[in-house]
């Protein structure tokens, strides 16, 4: 069995249950261990909510998910969120944010372990400013670090880059992909860019009307060159099918 | 509530200083300028106010008794100094407002809880409070006494009736728009309910309990003096009444001012309080707080 399973997932949000409306219509895949992996997608096309049902936020109507061989029925410590806005509780500063999961699960070296991920993502030194003195690429950081604190088996990534400028999120990708050597963590990580999803990934799907379209390995070596002809290769094959919508609709 | 909307100005103004350095002698400078600019205002008033009065004295434009001095007040506060009535009067009425405001923000700040957290209580106790909360409080106040006599005890209680409405509203109010994500992420770190409710939803609120607070101060203050007016035999309020009867405006102007002195110091106090509690509000660079 897979790391992560996804079986025949549906979920819609309109309560008169009328069919052909759903926002996740019939999803698959598995995720290995370790593996990063990434889901693409318009706005609107569900992804968001996949990550929601993975983090175990809202349940879906038919189907299960299972991390790890168990299902997943409400969030916990196991899933570990990074969200898009970063959430990071204000009236704790940075140390506290972190040190929270750890905390609140009763380990005596709550604050050793939130230093050590602090160190970890360059944030040395800020342990005790509070979030809204800090810059969105540091928050998310911090975001990061924190989710990791609860020493999650599966990390969930909620378009973590989206609210950075071009150049932080250029770092923070690099940023990102260091940790997760680090850790060895199993990263599910949402985006709407394709240079982001091929930079990243070691598998990438393609979610389009709540249906998966592609489901992709890309086999490169890292770090990735973005303009080498590889990286044009999967890049080109990820714009066909987000935009060529009619075509493959009718397939 | 008029006082309070320039106290709550003022929190804003402290809670904008913003750390950078290039910007901080022009605001340094700009700070000075109408740190002075506001105590010209207070001496001018009452400088104005003694011109005023002495140019009455002096041609008599109507009977002087009625409007005194700031000189003549003061001596006047002398005199209440001297035979210790001041100190007994402000205790009295310091001691009940505090008691008053204090009872009032508790059973406001829990009953606000529960009503935020139980659809069905909120159901059952909100239209109650929908019809009672429009009645002026002062008169309940009448009622009170009849129930609980011309004691501590109707004083009292009518003061924290008038801090409890606004303390609760605002408290419901804070619970019920805590960020979705905040919950969220304090689920996915493992959270139970009880530590959501704690560390994430009562962290957040606290902010606008504070809101509610300083808006009940200023209701507080008007139900003591009522109440003090009505039925009692000491205090700032029955100040005011007794010394109508004498035609004693000097002692009316003192008391008023000490009223306002008084309001002042209370809501600086909780001022400070949020200063402290809240140094996370401080710290962010553009909008700080938003209320």
């Amino acid at each position: 069995m897979a790391f992560v399973e996804v079986n025949s997932l549906f979920k819609s949000y309109d309560d008169s249950g009328f069919q052909g409306k759903y926002v996740l219509n019939d999803i698959n895949f598995k995720v290995e261990e370790n593996e990063f992996f990434c889901v693409i997608g318009h706005s609107g096309c569900g992804k968001s909510t996949l990550l929601n049902l993975l983090a175990g936020f809202i349940k879906p109507d038919k189907g299960e998910i299972y991390v790890n061989g168990k299902l997943v029925k409400k969030p916990s410590s196991q899933q570990g969120v990074v969200f898009q806005d970063h959430a990071l509780f204000p009236w704790y500063n940075v140390i506290e944010n972190v040190a929270f999961g750890p905390k609140i699960a009763g380990k005596k070296d709550a604050y050793d372990i939130a230093l050590r991920l602090i160190k970890m993502v360059g944030l040395e030194g800020y342990e005790k400013k509070f979030p809204n003195s800090l810059s969105g690429g540091m928050a998310q950081r911090v975001g990061i670090a924190r989710a990791l604190a609860s020493n999650p088996e599966l990390l969930l990534m909620d378009e973590p880059l989206g609210a950075l400028d071009a150049m932080t999120r250029e770092k923070m990708r690099m940023e990102i992909l260091k940790i997760w050597k680090q850790t060895k963590k199993t990263v599910v990580f949402i985006t709407h860019s394709i240079a982001e999803a091929v930079y990243l990934a070691d598998r990438v799907i393609v979610l389009k009307d709540g249906k998966i379209f592609l489901n992709q390995k890309i086999e490169m070596e890292r770090p990735r060159q973005i303009h080498s002809d590889q990286f044009l290769k999967y890049t080109k094959m990820l714009e066909k099918v987000l935009f060529d919508s009619e075509k493959l609709i009718v397939e | 509530m008029v006082f309070n909307r320039t106290a709550i100005e003022e929190t804003n103004k402290k809670f904008q200083q913003k750390p950078e350095k290039s910007v901080t002698i022009s605001q340094h400078k700009k700070k000075n300028h109408s740190r002075s600019a506001q105590s010209v205002s207070l001496i001018g008033f009452f400088v104005i106010w003694q011109v005023f009065s002495s140019l009455n004295a002096y041609f008599d434009w109507f009977n002087p008794q009625f409007f005194p001095s700031p000189l003549i007040v003061c001596r006047t506060t002398w005199g209440y100094i001297q035979d210790g009535t001041l100190i007994s009067s402000i205790s009295a009425s310091v001691i009940r407002v505090l008691s008053g405001f204090v009872l009032g923000t508790i059973v406001g700040v829990f009953l606000g809880i529960i009503m935020a957290r139980s659809k069905m209580l909120n159901d059952l106790i909100n239209p109650v409070l929908n019809m009672l909360g429009p009645i002026p409080v002062y008169a309940f106040l009448p009622i009170f006494m009849i129930w609980f006599g011309i004691s501590e005890v109707s004083k009292i209680t009518l003061i924290a009736y008038a801090t409890f409405l606004p303390v609760l509203t605002y408290t419901m109010d804070g619970i019920k728009n805590v960020n979705p994500t905040w919950i969220r992420s304090a689920m996915s770190l493992g959270a139970n309910e009880w530590q959501i409710f704690n560390k994430v939803i009562l962290r957040a609120a606290l902010p606008n309990v504070f809101i509610g607070m300083r808006i009940s101060l200023a209701l507080a203050f008007g139900a003591l003096i009522v109440a003090e007016m009505m039925g009692s035999s000491e205090g700032l309020g029955f100040i005011i009444v007794n010394a109508r009867n004498w035609f004693k405006l000097d002692d009316m102007f003192m008391s008023c001012i000490l009223i306002g002195l008084l309001y002042t110091l209370f809501n600086y106090i909780l001022i400070l309080f949020e200063k402290i509690l809240f140094r996370w509000k401080k710290d962010g660079l553009q909008s700080a707080i938003e209320r």
